[in-house]
């Protein structure tokens, strides 16, 4: 048997419909060639799922992934990685969260959690070290996250309890419903709340009291101490220690790129929305820094309003892509208003960043008269209304009237409404988001490929993340950016399977080199004692992307889904230093060429060649991918 | 107690801790070598809810020497910290209720219970704690 450090060597297995419970061995083939967290998670995606799979029935599987420094020492020890076909875009969905559930799972013992099947009635999962229980859950059904939480710890007798939870939009299977941790930390993304939903599960609760053990802690040690040591040597640490993301609404419309009512609008003038800035909501309201377990880093903090409609509202500060997509994006510059809404939205478990975009487009179709009262229950979808912002919310998480079809996600909403709503709805292979077209190309690019759909954490090169790339050049479309965002892709998808927080590698450490791959390596070896190059992790990243690719085209997606949301193209931004811009899809396609060629994939349909899937040892996939007859498509 | 007053402690401003648990983690790190918060001298307690977070660390006391029924904690001099004898304590639990500070903690690998050594004069969550939450006054 396997001496493991870094991993605790277990997978949990659990089948809800026959309560079978196993812990089966993890084996080195799976730790080795995918890590642990999103990238293990999606080997068994790939193996376990098919486009046979419902996303909502019981053969889908729902992963909990860690990975080798969750529960460890100062890079993000409270990391995971949820992972299921989504019910939102129907192909790859993961997650990743904050908090300290990840931790707790390494110390109950297991690096993955793979549930399946669908319980006859709610249940929730309690795992004490190795006990694992499946429990009675019908009392917690109807309550939101927070309440639940609470009765769980309270009947289980221990206030530590960790929960991963879902709240009444993951009971009604929003397909953007989302599970929470922590209260507030939330693995949002691709409807991951749903599919928890669709299995009768309300939460996983853990506790743990097993140790880490790793190969090398001292060297470990050192590593983490210099890293934190890197940090207040980087250009942004100190905005982003005082201020956080919101930072980026200030700098947003000062450059014109601020999404606004649906994106119609890009900028604000400044004396209109500087209460909305970061810089001044931040230090008003602030009561204390706040972190995750095990990090140090306290760009996070703990919010109250003291006066005006919100008063007694407190919690987190959400970050910059809650407040644009449920502020900005309709028409609204209200911290308070921000606050109440995301805390809300934490409570029922729904994806803000989802949420925001597809109520924008359904207010857009209400103001260019797609859409009428008679479609949204009386409710006026104007601009700014917070009252209707809230009610509709509430409709969206309940599925009532109006609410059921929004719930279905801003693509699949806008099929439904017709009459040229899709036109409104922007969104990339079926998953929305809040920012409004960039100058910057490396960064469309890196959105038009992410895996999971519209994304800014897998691949996305921004340049204010990124200064060793020299001033920006915007609307410059260089095949040098193909390799740009596929190393931005490897440090991100390094960082999504050994669980490092990516404030800790891409934002805050922006020098390559600091936070990227060689250090990455170099834990990965003290940790796990397994001698990881920068080119073996390199390579590990590769298979990552590919097993993730090769996942998509079995579901149909082709090069022609790599592309940026339709109005990034049709609409030519009308105002400030990019007037009269957007995106050139002739050059961008010549981009995508360069990218492919990068990856060794095929140019024609962006599948991965039998060639690129030998080399990574995933032979199997490639002969799974003939069979689609892609590789005909191909010639 | 004139004793306490001159004896090296780590001194606590709730109001910074930010709740990130550093301390627990080098804690364990530094006494053996592995990463289980459950092992820690030091604890965070949490009201994620209301953003409230409290280092719990002993004071160095000495109401729990009295209070143990085996004679397995003892105080030593050179440190100025209570020494618990890995033979003699059972994890009966009588000290972790005696103590004022909450400040004692049951070890789930060892079985017995777990309280401040000062790192033997060098403590290390002190060092680590970022937010400057933990001071070390010596003597």
């Amino acid at each position: 048997m396997t001496e493991w450090f870094g991993w605790t060597g277990t997978i949990l297995r659990v089948d809800l419909s026959n309560g079978k419970i196993v812990k089966e061995p993890l084996s080195e083939d799976l730790a080795y060639n995918f890590i642990g967290g999103r990238g293990i998670n999606s080997k068994i995606l790939y193996d376990e799922t098919g486009p046979d799979t419902d996303p909502l029935g019981p053969d889908n599987r729902l992963m909990i992934g860690t990975g080798p420094t969750s529960g460890t020492l100062g890079l993000g020890g409270g990391r995971f990685t949820v992972t299921a076909k989504s019910p939102l875009t129907g192909i790859l969905g993961d997650a990743s969260g904050g908090g300290a559930f990840g931790g707790e799972v390494k110390f109950a013992g297991y690096d993955h959690i793979v549930i399946q099947g669908r319980a006859k009635k709610p249940v929730y999962l309690w795992i004490n070290d190795g006990e694992v229980i499946i429990k009675d859950a019908q009392h917690l059904w109807g309550k939101n996250t927070w309440e639940s939480t609470e009765l769980i710890r309270e009947a289980l007798g221990d206030s530590d309890i960790k929960t991963l939870c879902i709240g009444q939009a993951g009971e009604n299977l929003v397909t953007y419903a989302c599970p929470i941790t922590n209260d507030e930390r939330a693995p949002a993304e691709t409807g991951m709340g749903a599919v928890m939903g669709s299995k009768n599960l309300k939460a996983v609760a853990v506790r743990g009291s097993q140790s880490v053990k790793v190969a090398n802690p001292e060297r470990y040690v050192e590593i983490v101490r210099k890293w934190y040591e890197d940090i207040p040597q980087q250009p942004m640490t100190t905005l982003h220690k005082s201020v956080g993301a919101p930072y980026l609404i200030k700098l947003f419309n000062q450059v014109y790129n601020l999404g606004i009512k649906n994106s119609q609008e890009l900028h604000r003038p400044e004396e209109e929305i500087s209460q909305f800035y970061g810089e001044d909501f931040v230090p008003k309201y602030t009561v204390r820094d706040y972190s995750c377990f095990s990090c140090p880093h306290t760009s996070q903090k703990y919010v109250q309003i003291h006066d005006g409609p919100y008063a007694g509202e407190k919690g987190m500060r959400p970050e910059y892509g809650p407040l644009v997509s449920m502020c900005a994006q309709l028409g609204v510059f209200d911290f308070p208003f921000g606050l109440k809404i995301t805390n809300l939205a934490n409570q029922y478990g729904i994806d803000v960043q989802e949420l925001g975009p597809t109520m924008a487009m359904a207010f857009e179709c209400y103001q260019r008269g797609i859409l009428t009262r008679k479609d949204t229950d009386g409710l006026k979808l104007e601009w700014g209304n917070k009252k209707v912002i809230l009610e509709l919310l509430k409709k969206v998480v309940y599925r009532e009237g109006f609410g059921d079809i929004l719930a279905e996600g801003n693509r699949n909403a806008a099929r439904r409404i017709g009459k040229g709503a899709e036109k409104y709805a922007y969104h990339i292979k079926g998953k929305s988001h809040p920012d409004r077209l960039t100058a910057y190309i490396p960064a469309v690019l890196g959105f038009a490929l992410a895996s999971r759909g519209w994304d800014h954490l897998r691949g996305t090169v921004f340049p204010h993340v990124t200064p060793s790339l020299g001033p920006p050049k915007f609307w410059d479309y260089d095949p040098l950016y193909a390799k740009v965002v596929t190393d931005r892709e490897h440090i991100d998808s390094a960082a999504d399977s050994l669980e490092i927080c990516k404030w800790l590698t891409e934002f805050e450490l922006m020098q390559e080199g600091l936070g990227g791959i060689p250090r990455m390596a170099e834990v990965l070896s003290a940790l796990t004692g397994v001698d990881f190059s920068e080119e073996r992790l390199h390579k590990v990243c590769d298979r990552i992307y590919n097993i993730e690719r090769a996942y998509l085209v079995k579901h149909g997606i082709r090069r022609e889904d790599d592309v940026p949301p339709h109005h990034f193209v049709e609409t030519p931004i009308q105002e400030g230093p990019s007037k009269g811009q957007s995106i050139d899809m002739e050059k961008f396609e010549e981009l995508k060429d360069a990218f492919y060629e990068m990856r060794g994939s095929d140019k024609k349909t962006g599948a991965p060649t039998r060639k690129t899937l030998e080399e990574l040892g995933l032979k199997y996939v490639a002969d799974e991918l003939e069979k689609t007859g892609v590789y005909e498509e191909g010639k | 107690m004139g004793a306490v007053e001159r004896s090296p402690r780590i001194s606590v401003d709730h109001k910074k801790c930010s709740g990130c648990r550093m301390c627990e983690q080098i804690c364990v790190f530094f006494h053996e070598r592995e990463f289980n918060p459950r092992r820690a001298r030091i604890k965070i307690l949490s009201r994620e809810k209301e953003g409230i977070y409290a280092p719990l660390i002993c004071n160095q006391c000495k109401n729990c020497i009295s209070v143990c029924n085996r004679d397995a904690l003892s105080w030593d001099e050179k440190f100025g910290v209570v020494r618990v004898d890995s033979e003699k304590c059972n994890g009966c639990g009588l000290c972790i209720e005696a103590c004022p500070e909450g400040a004692i903690f049951p070890d789930p690998v060892s079985g017995i219970v777990n309280i401040c050594d000062l790192c033997n004069g060098d403590p290390q969550c002190v060092k680590w704690c970022s937010p400057g939450v933990l001071r070390y006054e010596a003597a």
